[in-house]
């Protein structure tokens, strides 16, 4: 049982080889698979998704306790329960506003983050090795099935495979390429609101943060030491902690610029132009932000409580 | 000025008043005012934080509702994404199953 049938003649058999290797040859010398481009999109897109639904999850509890803060501020000066009632209502109405506007915006958020991964999924050499390194085995046996092109064949495999691997590189990334260019208007629009998106989101973290850092200098740090006597023991230690919380919120405009180089980094893939896009020292940012807003949750040892703020 | 810019304004004007309103600053200023005046200081730092969470909330639901509009056509190319990786995906396998055939082949060979 043979593959090639003996009939067919061995100067053909000899041709078609070569046509293989001059094919081969060629592929290799002209073109390389240009899917890393895409991945690097894809992996800055994924990462500006991750930390986007971070954002929005952290965002909601943020807004409640800084709207706590201004209640428990005016408790004691709302002359009536009525009014007490009234304004409590209406806060908490306000608030679940927001968390539901915050969680469609999750929403939204993961199915973008979905195209990425997509997009990654697709732009990876992983299916493309596979691929090669079966049609590389293919070959081989191929070869020992015939003795005669077999010596051929074998020193053929390898290059089969990086063959196989460039074909399949180049359907990928023309198949990329025609992709983003067949969805450039929706995935351009995407980023467009997703810039507006995260500066309004991060705008009022931003407010929320800066308004959770006032008070908390206010009740820990400068009302105890104008009005008491004595300093609590970790006087110190906090003020530290307050004062340098500052240094890590980020704004609403700087996480816009992010959002808008990852727009440029897409438009720069349509037009088929090398597209570098890095967004780490925003994405490291706003880590910082997220830790220090943390660090204010853990009020001083002090005589001075909530209230005092007042 | 369209009506968004002028919202846009508003809620940063907002936001900037309920910061000095939770400022150490503003806390040091009322410390020993009147009554009075203390509770009207309360009732328009509500006043003002609800002001920011009505804007900052209509503000950020026009935003969901254009990227909601925006869904579909993102579902579509994100679904064109799926189904070429299912292309490939399946290339892999058939690849795979006449390399399984042709070793298969090349062993039967052999013992003939």
């Amino acid at each position: 049982m043979t593959i090639i049938p003996s009939e067919f003649p061995n100067k053909l058999k000899d041709f078609v080889v070569l046509l293989l290797f001059l094919s081969l040859f060629g592929l290799s010398a002209c073109s390389t698979p240009g899917t890393t481009r895409f991945k690097d999109f894809s992996e800055a897109g994924t990462g500006y998704t991750n930390t986007m639904t971070i954002l929005l999850d952290e965002a909601g509890p943020l807004v409640i306790d800084t709207d706590s803060i201004a209640l428990r501020k005016s408790h004691p000066n709302l002359p009536t329960s009525a009014l007490r009632q009234e304004t409590v209502k209406e806060h908490n109405q306000l608030l679940k506003e927001r968390l539901s506007i915050l969680k469609d915006l999750r929403q939204h958020t993961l199915l973008l983050k979905s195209y990425f991964e997509a997009l990654a999924a697709l732009a990876t050499d992983d299916s493309r090795k596979d691929i090669s390194k079966s049609t590389a085995t293919t070959v081989q046996n191929l070869g020992q099935l015939h003795a005669g092109i077999e010596p051929k064949l074998t020193k053929a495999a390898p290059l089969t495979g990086a063959a196989t691997e460039i074909i399949v590189g180049h359907f990928q990334s023309s198949f990329l390429e025609q992709e983003l260019k067949s969805h450039a208007k929706t995935i351009n629009e995407e980023l467009v609101l997703q810039k507006r998106a995260v500066k309004a989101v991060m705008d009022e973290m931003q407010t929320d943060l800066q308004a959770q850092i006032s008070q908390a200098e206010s009740r820990d740090v400068v009302l105890p030491y104008i009005n008491d006597r004595v300093l609590p023991p970790n006087w110190e230690e906090r003020r530290r902690e307050v004062l340098m919380s500052t240094n890590a919120i980020v704004s609403g405009d700087k996480a816009a610029e992010a959002v808008e180089k990852l727009r440029l980094a897409f438009i720069a893939l349509v037009e088929g132009e090398k597209a570098t896009v890095d967004i780490s020292i925003f994405l490291q940012d706003l880590a910082k932000m997220l830790v220090s807003s943390e660090t204010l949750k853990q009020p001083i040892e002090s005589k001075s409580k909530a209230g005092v703020a007042e | 000025m369209t009506p968004g810019e002028i919202r846009s304004e508003t809620l940063k004007q907002l936001r900037q008043t309920l910061l000095i309103m939770l400022s150490p600053e503003w806390d040091v200023a009322l410390q020993g005012k009147s009554k009075k005046l203390v509770t009207q200081a309360s009732v328009e730092l509500l006043r003002v934080q609800r002001a920011r969470l009505q804007l900052a909330n209509a503000e950020l639901s026009e935003i969901r509702d254009d990227l909601i509009a925006n869904e579909a056509d993102l579902e579509k190319a994100r679904d064109r994404l799926v189904t070429a990786l299912d292309g490939l995906q399946r290339t892999k396998n058939v690849v795979n199953a006449v390399s399984a055939f042709v070793d298969v082949v090349t062993k039967v060979v052999a013992i003939v």
